[in-house]
């Protein structure tokens, strides 16, 4: 790999050394700078031999920069589009061909522009194939999330049981995966907020707590709803477990004195169940 | 005779060129004065910040010097300057400053432009850096004496666990890495107390409580079945009076207020008011109270239990009915706020931050409410006054609460949390400095354990580093952890609220505490504005249906951008992908928005623009 020349009709194109442009592209790509990488790739790509070991990644970085560079256009996507095909074409094998058919889903489901129509169905395929070829990933985890957020947002309780379907088997087949915690606490909302089964929510619950938050930084918030919700589904002792946890492993929690409150309160109606009461820590600045 | 025609148009001609010439003129010197290259041909790095208050900029000159005088950095010719830039441009100084590619080297975060995942267009991440330990904590220049269990963790902890928040003052949630190295810490708002003035009022009140009868004013503090509109039991009031504390309570904190403007009527202090207030929302004492009172809705309004009520949310149960006008916590706290109001000068609303810091230090005030970065500023208002007769001492605490059997006690039951505090003052590298490591180098220096403690002394504000020292008359103002968290509470002036909607609360608000209005005609008044179909409740499902999508478009971009890092190999790039791919899932596309209005109109469709 190194510099080339290239020509044209009309006149001789000097193109430098691509290996810099994907460099400089994913460099812009990092700093969200879409339309940067785009006009960095869309010169360069015509001219890279497509048997060259950094197609594929070249050509997902410029889909993902013509699929996000403004403004969003039906030829960007078309564009976007084509490109992701020709990676899932050329390297079918490769976690690039997984995620470009993730991007795909998504760029079906998304209306981006006046007059686009998101289209389901088309999503559907693209996760259903990432679940299939690239079984027991972190690609198929990505998949059976975004697979279930299209069932979920149906509304319909068949629907949302369905999205229930797709992230048990998934959590299933991949305990340990790193998305499991992502799974457990999606499926845990979908069964608070859209089921309106506490009971199930908590278990749910209980497994994102188990094998870590998504978002470690609000590990309070989710440790308050999960508390909340153990509340509604009767099971007090864990509400006040939960809680405690809130007010003892984070102690720059916001929610350290209103959940020390709410164990209390637990302690008062459970007399005999010897919950302790958490004590809030102090902050001090200096030596 | 008759006198030439002049052709106006030469006149504004001329107006413009010499408006030009001007403008040139200024533009050379200026630029000459603020060019990249210093007095001795280095190079300059120019630090921009908006911290007017007094002490800050004195801090940080102190501390750009100690800089510049390093053996390494004077042999390199680099030269560190300050830029302070008044926080009414600032915003509009680094949104153009920023795009046309000249803002300064370093700057504490400002300009529209730059908010959301844009922040990371124009500013360096720095999360690369902060896991190596800051070098300017090393034994070679740490303060004489530290202890040993101290200079050992700053010497070899990672440059992040160095500030006492863990930097999470300069982490970006959205982008997942830290974009500002914070120089101090806010800490929470608090009461300053005239302590001369104190005194004089206690002494004062001690006469009119004993004699007999009383002043109708007093009478009408006194809360007993009688009079439930009272504030504190009598026997409270008169114990109070006895020693020489502050109001612990905040039945004694009325009580003095009262008692300071009946001592200003008897002696002829036109001037002299309970408390120093402006157009600054934070001189609000109300402020404190509001989130007490506007928490009792959070589980009513929530439709995600767990989850802090969004604005939609709240706005969505007064459509419900869940909340009105008659709510008892909701009109308690307009009567809380009209009282305390009464305590400020007169047309407080016509004045500014820094009017009601001269009240105070002049001492035509008992008390004046504000944050630890106008300490430094009233302090030394206070001591270093021309007739040495009018210094005089100051006490801060946080605003009191009400002890049992007061008034609002039912509701006040703690103070606003303040458990999460954060460093401030992030200061952030401009992505385009051609000094990117000179840059990281002052940033490293000014957040090291000895020179940010040299900098609060300096400055009198809290510390933002492990074991720095704070000054004694500012630790009052460390975060309190205890209490109400904020996010649990109702606040439709929030930025986040439609402009009508939080333009209607935030004036009818203004006009009610001022007394041009009664509280019926406040709850008529936001009511209609609620309920207007054009611009009321039912358009914010609307807008913030769309503010919901946009972000979700941010959030699809981040998505793709961090798992494209994740494939090239970064496992922090995974996690952050995990968790903005969560976060997006709950509001994907406007789906939670959606699902709340479905739930609440079954059988009605959502607008959409």
């Amino acid at each position: 790999m190194g510099i080339f020349v290239a020509c044209s009709d009309t006149s001789e194109v000097s193109v430098s050394d691509y290996d810099m442009k994907l460099s400089e592209a994913i460099r812009s790509l990092q700093i969200f700078n879409f339309d940067e990488a785009y006009q960095s790739l869309s010169t360069v790509m015509p001219f890279v031999p497509d048997n060259d070991p950094d197609w594929p990644m070249l050509a997902y970085c410029l889909a993902v920069s013509a699929w996000h560079k403004s403004p969003p256009s039906q030829e960007a996507m078309k564009e976007a589009e084509s490109y992701f095909k020709a990676v899932i074409e050329k390297a079918p094998e490769s976690e690039l061909a997984a995620s470009s058919l993730l991007e795909l889903g998504r760029l079906y489901e998304i209306a981006d522009f006046r007059d686009d129509i998101a289209d389901l169905s088309a999503a559907r395929n693209c996760y259903q194939r990432v679940r299939q070829d690239f079984t027991r990933s972190d690609m198929s985890a990505r998949a059976a999330l975004f697979l279930a957020q299209t069932y979920a947002q149906e509304f319909e309780r068949p629907s949302v049981e369905k999205a229930i379907e797709v992230l048990t088997n998934e959590m299933a087949m991949q305990p340990h995966s790193p998305w499991f915690g992502v799974m457990a606490q999606f499926a845990s909302q979908i069964y608070a907020f859209y089921l309106d089964d506490s009971v199930a929510a908590v278990s749910y619950y209980g497994k994102a707590s188990e094998a870590g938050f998504p978002r470690p930084a609000e590990a309070d918030i989710s440790l308050w709803q999960f508390g909340l919700l153990a509340e509604a589904a009767g099971q007090e002792e864990l509400a006040a477990d939960v809680y405690g946890r809130i007010v003892e492993d984070y102690p720059r929690s916001i929610f350290g004195s209103v959940a020390r409150q709410r164990v209390i309160r637990i302690a008062e109606r459970n007399p005999d169940s010897e919950i302790r009461i958490p004590e809030l820590p102090k902050i001090s600045l200096g030596r | 005779m008759r006198l030439p025609r002049i052709n106006t148009n030469w006149i504004a001609a001329g107006i413009l060129l010499g408006a030009f010439v001007i403008s040139a003129v200024r533009y050379y010197l200026i630029s000459g004065s603020t060019s990249d290259l210093s007095e001795d041909g280095g190079s300059v790095i120019r630090v921009s910040h908006w911290q007017l208050e007094p002490g800050f900029r004195e801090a940080l000159q102190w501390a750009i010097d100690e800089y510049n005088d390093l053996p390494h950095v004077k042999q390199s010719g680099i030269q560190v300057v300050q830029m302070p830039i008044t926080g009414k441009v600032y915003n509009q100084f680094m949104n153009v400053h920023l795009i046309s590619g000249t803002a300064p080297d370093i700057a504490v975060q400002g300009g529209r432009i730059a908010e959301g995942n844009a922040l990371a267009k124009f500013y360096a991440p720095l999360g690369t850096y902060t896991s190596e330990p800051n070098p300017y904590n090393s034994s070679a220049y740490q303060v004489d004496d530290l202890d040993p269990a101290l200079a050992e963790f700053l010497e070899q902890a990672p440059w992040s666990e160095t500030f006492f928040d863990g930097l999470h003052g300069g982490y970006n949630m959205l982008l997942g890495d830290y974009y500002g190295i914070p120089v101090c810490t806010f800490g929470g708002a608090r009461i300053f107390y005239n302590l001369s003035i104190l005194a004089e009022v206690k002494a004062f009140a001690r006469g009119q409580v004993e004699h007999a009868p009383q002043a109708s004013w007093l009478k009408a503090l006194w809360r007993d079945e009688s009079n439930p509109e009272g504030y504190l039991p009598e026997c409270e009031g008169i114990a109070w009076l006895a020693h020489d504390a502050i109001p612990q309570t905040l039945g004694e904190l009325i009580f003095y207020s009262y008692a300071v403007q009946a001592y200003a009527e008897s002696s002829g202090h036109s001037y002299l008011v309970p408390i120093a207030a402006s157009n600054y929302s934070l001189n609000d004492l109300a402020s404190a109270y509001q989130i007490l009172f506007f928490s009792q809705f959070w589980e009513k309004a929530s439709m995600e239990m767990g989850l802090p009520p969004s604005n939609l949310e709240y706005l969505a149960a007064y459509q419900r009915g869940d909340w009105d006008f008659d709510d008892p916590a909701l009109k308690s706290y307009f009567e809380i706020a009209a009282l305390l109001s009464q305590f400020y000068p007169y047309g407080f609303l016509g004045l500014d931050r820094e009017q009601a810091q001269r009240r105070f230090v002049l001492g035509q005030a008992a008390m004046i409410y504000t944050g630890a970065w106008d300490a430094p500023g009233i302090f030394s208002g206070a001591k270093y006054r021309d007739n040495p007769e009018d210094v005089f001492e100051i006490k801060v605490a946080p605003p009191p609460t009400p002890a049992p059997g007061e008034r609002w006690a039912e509701y006040i039951t703690m103070r606003r949390s303040e458990a999460n505090s954060k460093g401030a003052v992030p200061f952030a590298i401009n992505k385009s400095t051609p000094h990117f490591e000179e840059c990281l180098d002052f940033l490293k220096f000014i957040s090291s354990h000895r020179i940010n403690e040299g900098m609060s002394t300096r400055s009198g504000w809290l510390p933002v580093i492990v074991g720095a020292q704070a000054p004694d008359n500012v630790a009052a103002f460390t975060p309190i952890v205890e209490g109400m968290p904020a996010r649990l509470s109702m606040n439709l002036s929030n930025a986040g609220v439609p402009p009508i909607i939080r333009n209607a609360w935030t004036a009818n608000y203004k006009l009610y505490i001022s007394g041009d209005i009664s509280y019926e005609e406040l709850a008529k008044r936001i009511d209609t504005v609620l309920n207007n179909p054009r611009y009321g409740i039912e358009h914010a499902w609307t807008t913030i249906l769309q503010q919901e999508i946009d972000q979700s478009r941010a959030n699809t971009r981040t998505i793709s951008v961090e798992r494209l890092n994740a494939l090239l190999g970064s496992d922090e790039a995974a996690q952050r992908e995990r968790a903005i791919t969560y976060y997006n899932l709950l509001k994907d596309e406007g789906v939670q928005i959606r699902h709340w209005w479905q739930k609440d109109n079954p059988d009605v469709p959502l607008s959409e623009y």
